[in-house]
């Protein structure tokens, strides 16, 4: 049985796969409209989500599955004291696969210590967002036809920010990779990140200013300084409007850059960059559906009809 | 042969060397290895990590390349 709790979970060549098959799906979503039937997904989500969850609910009934769940821990028996791993034994006897976001990091791993299904983190705390980072994979892959030798721009709350922490992790493992990270000095990546980079003499930049630093970029990544991480609320109003990317910046960066965002925005991307063709923040959202139907296919073992065969062997 | 508990010794002194005796000669000198995994030995300090909010979870703690411990949940430093 495998799980997704951490990029390093799946190697290159799995990762490849499922980027694949998301892709043809996308192509010819109806071909894949009954291959979950009599499967169900639990979403089990301990803290707000719109974007994943949804998504997550929307891939397994576009797989012709259904799903159950909560979506707050006040709707769960959290408010009982029932601990991660009661719970998903419990949840175990009810679905085919489960969904998790929790506000504490490694809670993911700690269901997936006890779940007798697949277990897909959905988020934990500001630590990974694994499937957030396959979609992020696919919108540049999808734009800049490769995801090497690529010069990946980060701007905004690398402290917190878990998809800055997956992609940067994920795209380590590829070759010629450069990372510039764009922070105030608060929201820096954190220290055992900058220590994998270091171990692996993998080239970063870390800067406050993200005018300099846009013409060199292949990719960029922006981030929401996110509110719901700070434990004092004055830190957060500081740095709150420290990013805010508009037209005018834009037009120092490469005409081919995309300009990603694992959303919510608030205002560090100004409206009128939406039109921009470079942006692709709504593009990553679409290809979220699709990445989370190939994740479940791939998880439970269900066969491509367009292939005839699994993404990969899911007792290893 | 003298066992020596690295767990207790190896990771509280770093660096330690185990010297054995018998009668009065040294018979043994030798560092022990760092094990790879420790597991309820140290605590994580990380107070949004889940160890410290779920009574089930044990603290794992592996060793990396740079000689120091990281939390398996987490992936903060020990």
């Amino acid at each position: 049985m495998r799980h997704l709790i951490e990029p390093m979970d799946f190697t290159e060549k799995e990762i490849r796969n499922i980027l694949d098959l998301a892709n043809r799906i996308a192509t010819n979503p109806s071909l894949y409209s009954h291959v979950a039937e009599g499967k169900k997904l639990a979403t089990l989500f301990y803290e707000p989500s719109t974007r994943t969850r949804l998504s997550f609910e929307s891939a397994m009934l576009s797989l012709g599955g259904k799903t159950l769940g909560f979506s707050s821990a006040e709707q769960s028996s959290a408010t009982k004291g029932e601990t991660v791993a009661d719970t998903v034994r419990v949840v175990s006897c009810y679905a085919d696969i489960i969904a998790m976001r929790h506000p504490k990091e490694g809670a993911p791993l700690q269901a997936s210590m006890y779940a007798k299904v697949p277990v897909i983190n959905a988020g934990d705390g500001g630590h990974n967002h694994p499937t957030q980072t396959l979609i992020d994979m696919m919108t540049i892959r999808n734009r800049k036809g490769r995801l090497d030798h690529l010069k990946v721009g980060f701007c905004g709350d690398l402290k917190f920010g878990r998809t800055v922490h997956s992609l940067t992790k994920t795209l380590m493992r590829y070759e010629g990779n450069e990372f510039y990270f764009i922070s105030p000095e608060e929201l820096r990546i954190p220290e055992y990140l900058e220590k994998k980079l270091h171990g692996k003499n993998i080239s970063y930049h870390e800067c406050e200013e993200l005018e300099s630093v846009l013409p060199k970029l292949d990719v960029l990544y922006m981030t929401r300084v996110q509110k719901e991480r700070f434990f004092n609320e004055e830190d957060y109003i500081r740095l709150k409007d420290r990013y805010i990317l508009t037209e005018e910046k834009l037009s120092l960066a490469d005409k081919n850059m995309p300009v990603l965002h694992p959303l919510p925005r608030v205002n560090e991307i100004a409206y009128e960059v939406d039109d921009d063709p470079r942006a692709a923040y709504f593009e990553q959202v679409q290809n979220g559906v699709y990445i989370r139907m190939a994740l479940i296919m791939a998880l439970l073992g269900l066969e491509d009809p367009g292939k005839g065969e699994v993404v990969f062997d899911v007792k290893s | 042969m003298l066992k020596v508990d690295a767990l207790q010794n190896g990771i509280v002194i770093d660096h330690i060397t185990v010297i054995e005796i018998q009668n009065g000669k040294v018979i043994k000198k030798y560092k022990p290895r760092l094990p790879k995994t420790i597991i309820d030995v140290v605590k994580c300090k990380n107070p949004r990590c889940v160890t410290n909010a779920e009574p089930k979870c044990r603290q794992i703690f592996e060793l990396t390349e740079d000689g120091k411990y990281r939390c398996r949940y987490c992936e903060q430093d020990a």
